[in-house]
Order: C-alpha cells, then structure tokens, then sequence
C-alpha cells in the first residue's frame, strides 16, 4: 500500500479500512458496523456483491441494518422499501403502481473487496482498493476498547504470544528505522524474551514479525476505527494453525487490561510520537494521558 | 436535565400520571420538558404539583380530566382537549398503561398515525406482505388549524383488534388535537356504524425519551382486560423496537432530510404543522 505520506493520518476519510472479512459476510447476509462514528450497514446480495451503505433508511431514518437481504436488494424492516444494489429505492409496497423518486437513495460508500476483507472509504478514496497480501488469511475480527493509537502503541512493541502460560513481554529497547523509500516506518524491539520488528504502513496496518523459540512467524494487523476510544483489529496470519493465533489475540487484549501495561502503553504511544517522522506525528498523538 | 425554554412546549398541557395509579398521602417524582416535578396526592384525593427546582419558575397548573393527571408548566391559551367520547358510556375504557420510549414524543406520534408500516411491522395483526398496499386518505385540518386530521384512512387488516376474527378492511379517522397527543377513531368490530378510540397522550421528558400514556375506549364486552392488553403490548412493543432505532431521534422537518411518498401525506402535514406552530422541541430543525 503506497500513498502520499504527507496526507496519511490514522483516520483520514480518503484511506481504506477493512470492515469485516470476507468469510464472516455470507451470501444474503448483512451487519451493523461502526467506523470512525458513522454506522453502516454492509451486506452482500444473493450474487455475492458486498455493499456498504449508511445504516439509516432516507424515507423515516430507520437503520437498515435490521431489515433484510433479499436476492439484489436490501429491505427496510419499518415500511418495506427496497434498494437495489445501486441503493436506489426500486419499491415501495405502499404504493405497487409508483415509480420511487430518484431521491429515495441510501447514502452509498466505496466498497471493495480484496485479501479476505471487506474494505470501505468514507470519503473519496486516493488510492486504488488495497491490494492482496499472498499468503495470509483472515483468522478473526477482535474489539478492542481502548484508543486506537493506544492499540497501534501496543502491537508496535509487544509480541504476540503464541505459547499459554508465558507473561507478556515487554520491550526493553525501541530501535527505528526510517524507510527512505515511503511513509513506513519499520520499527524494532527487543524485549527480554522475544523479538518483534513491527512496521507500520498507512493507513493503519502493522506487519509484524515476532520471533519464537528461534523461528519467526508473521502476522497482519488492520486497524478499523470504530467509536471514538475504541477499535476494531482485523488479524490475518499465514499459518494453519489459526486456533493458537486465535487465543494468543484474545490473551493480548485481555493483558492490555493490566495495570503495569497500561502505564507502559502511554509511555510507549508517546515514545512513538516523538519518534515519528514529524508528516506522520498526527498519527499517534491522541489525547494526553 | 434542563427545563426547556420552548414557549410553545411549555404553554400546552400534558398528561404525567392516571390518577388512580398514586393512592392518597403518594407523592411521585417525574420529569416534563427537562423540569423535574413532585406530584403529591393528599388525603382527600386532590392532587398538587411542584418544580423539584424551582428558580423563580410560576407553579405548574394541575387539572384532573378523563382519569389522568394533566399538567401545564406555563400558561397555555386553550383547555386540555376535549375528548366527548370517555363521558358517552358506551365504551370500555381500558387504561393501556405508560411505556417509556427512548426518542422523541412526535417520532411516537408520527409511527402512531403511520399507515404504511402495518403490514412490516405488526405483520400478521394489523398488516400483511400481501395486501400492503395503502389507498388513498385526506388531510384536514379543523377548529382553526388547531388540530390536524387524517379522514378516510382504510387497511387491510388480518386482526385488527383483540376482539377481531377474521381479516377485514378497516376504516380509521386519526386526530391530532396537539403536538404530543394522537387519537384513532377506528371501526368497532363488534358494533358496526360504531367507533373504538385508542389514545397516546406523550409527556416528554426531554427532547430524546418521552413516556406515552394511552388508553381505549372500546366495544368489547367478551375479552378480559388482560387479553385486550396483551394485544396492544404486542403491537406497543413492535412499533417500539422501530422507535429505539431510528435517526436522529427527533423529528426532522425539512423534506429534504427524509424523503417522503404519497402515502406519507399525514406525515408530511404533521411536519409542516409543526414548523408552522413555531415548536422547536423534538425537533430537528436541520435543513439538510
């Protein structure tokens, strides 16, 4: 993914952002989803086609998220009112014989599809849709209730673990490295027990490598900003095994709840904040503790 | 929570207790537009009304009518409405109870005179997929442009009242005698050429929650009570599993925020009445 840098922010409407995976939207399906505050309603036709649409009816501002999908369309649950796939408003049972005004539209959002997620952009997207990443696949969808530069801080220096039973590592040590190339900034850690080189690309999407027992392994973390002061974190891995990665995600939220790390995290954010590239400073910077 | 400064909110009487609900020697704490009450009921029945906090405000007026407890926190320029019905006597009158619903009391009324959601929402009773359809009705305006009527309102309906037995095409007239109150005068199943009433008096709490208090007058002698009530709660608790859930909670006034459709005439007069009253609470006042 490659975009002007001076423009990347973590919430920028111009940017991509996975809503949810692709196996998780079945054919005839549909769900409520939150980012950065607008609530949409994101669903896929009989067909197969994955739409997203604010979750708000424009006849009586009922949320469409409650209705239904039937072949191509998407029904309203108050009165009926039924959008094609272009979220133009095709019937109105009320009125059998009448043609819909052309102004009875959803409010649509650019959608694509690629690499196992669904993706949207809430406003004019800048770059094409967000290309594939061979080899990985979309394990799971967590929500996180904390800031999302405090999610961006955490996966940057703590290392997913694998293994049950072992405490969370911190790191002892932040090494950066700048790309010269881009807006990427690679980033390393070395804590006590285990390695992590985590890089962070616009525009809020962690590579990270973690080393264990001597082996690395790799994972993809996407940030979807949800309310404010929380986050959505679409986890994509190569492996097989998706059921330690499953539960080593689940540990790492629920060790996010410790005290001791959520001091480290508010050092660590900012840490990153002076460390950033001033173009991308805007990225981390939230509130002040 | 903040006591409106809505002149045309607070000069208008509202409903915030059925009386026989408060024994003698209760008092009852409640909130209207944003201003926190004390209903005291004495010991020989008659009930007082206070402002929890006061700041100079004048003391809210308290009527009695039709078994509720009616209140006015300013000085409101014509009487409670007048509904002859509850003293004809040929009805029963069943109080529905009071149901808090977390939006605006015109977003409670518009869904209450809505014709078109019939065969969506109460799908089965009052509608039905097949015969959704909604002909033609008028709107009118009477006593001075006072009260807005819809007249001639017709549906299909499968079981349009706990005393219904079979599918029926059902004829309503709607009243709305005020921003926050909406009658049905609807075709008595039991007695033709007669009229069943069914009643929402709203007291808004603030410009986002309201409490309705409804009530019926019908000709039903064969149902017990609790049978007639569990048809309206089911009905209730459909239309409110809608209310919860639209955007913004208070009623848009503009066309242009939310697009409307022939059968939608009813609607489009309760909006445009209510921007003409000079009303601004509950409402979204928004243009596009």
């Amino acid at each position: 993914m490659s975009s002007d840098a001076s423009t990347l922010t973590l919430r920028n409407p111009w940017s991509w952002y996975p809503v949810v995976a692709t196996k998780d939207l079945e054919r005839g399906t549909l769900a409520p989803v939150v980012l950065n505050g607008e609530r949409l309603v994101v669903w896929r036709s009989a067909a197969g086609r994955a739409s997203a649409w604010s979750d708000r009816c424009p006849h009586r501002g009922m949320r469409l998220s409650f209705g239904a999908v039937h072949q191509e369309t998407l029904i309203c649950p108050y009165h009926g009112w039924t959008f094609a796939d272009d979220a133009y408003c095709v019937r109105i049972p009320a009125h059998p014989g009448v043609a819909p005004s052309r102004a009875a539209r959803a409010r649509v959002y650019p959608t694509a599809e690629a690499d196992g997620y669904v993706w949207v952009c809430l406003g004019e997207p800048s770059t094409a849709a967000p290309s594939a990443q061979p080899g990985y696949r979309a394990v799971r969808t967590l929500h996180f209730s904390h800031p999302l530069e405090d999610v961006v801080a955490a996966f940057m220096t703590i290392p997913l673990q694998l293994e049950t039973g072992r405490a969370v590592s911190l790191p002892t040590e932040i090494e950066w490295t700048r790309k010269a190339d881009g807006p990427s900034v690679a980033e390393r850690t070395i804590a006590s027990s285990a390695a992590l080189w985590a890089e962070f690309e616009a525009p809020g999407m962690i590579v990270c490598e973690a080393r264990r027992d001597g082996e690395n392994f790799s994972y993809f973390i996407r940030l979807q900003p949800t309310e404010s002061g929380s986050c959505a974190v679409h986890a994509a891995w190569p492996g097989s095994d998706s059921l330690s990665f499953n539960r080593a995600l689940i540990r790492f939220r629920n060790d996010l709840q410790q005290p001791e790390i959520a001091s480290r995290l508010r050092d660590m954010r900012h840490k990153l904040h002076e460390l950033m590239p001033v173009h991308l400073a805007g990225l981390i910077q939230g509130e002040a503790p | 929570m903040t006591r409106t400064t809505d002149l045309v909110a607070l000069n208008d009487w509202y409903v915030v207790a059925f009386t026989s609900e408060i024994p003698k020697g209760h008092s009852e704490t409640t909130v209207l537009l944003g201003q926190s009450l004390v209903i005291y009921r004495g010991w020989d029945g008659e009930f007082q009304c206070a402002l929890a906090h006061g700041d100079g405000h004048p003391p809210p007026l308290v009527r009695q009518k039709y078994g509720f407890l009616w209140v006015s926190l300013g000085r409101p320029d014509h009487d409670i409405v007048s509904v002859p019905e509850f003293s004809e006597h040929e009805r029963r009158f069943i109080h529905r109870g009071r149901i808090g619903v977390p939006s605006s009391g015109q977003r409670v009324i518009e869904n209450f005179f809505d014709l078109s959601h019939f065969s969506f929402v109460h799908t089965g009773t009052l509608g039905g997929y097949e015969s959704a359809e909604v002909p033609k009705y008028s709107v009118e305006f009477r006593e001075q442009e006072r009260e807005l009527w819809a007249v001639g309102c017709s549906f299909v309906q499968p079981k349009a009242s706990a005393a219904a037995g079979a599918a029926s095409t059902i004829y309503y007239d709607y009243r709305i005698p005020s921003p926050f109150i909406s009658i049905i005068y609807k075709d008595s199943l039991v007695r033709p050429g007669r009229k069943d009433l069914i009643g929402l008096f709203i007291q808004p709490h603030d410009e986002e929650s309201c409490t309705v208090h409804s009530f019926a007058l019908v000709h039903d002698e064969q149902n017990v009570s609790t049978h007639i009530l569990h048809f309206y709660h089911e009905i209730f608790a459909q239309d409110r599993s809608i209310l919860l859930h639209q955007t913004p909670k208070k009623l848009p006034v503009s066309p242009r925020r939310e697009i409307p459709t022939i059968s939608d005439a009813s609607s489009i007069a309760y909006r445009r009445w209510l921007d003409r009253s000079g009303l601004q609470f509950g409402l979204d006042r928004a243009s596009a």
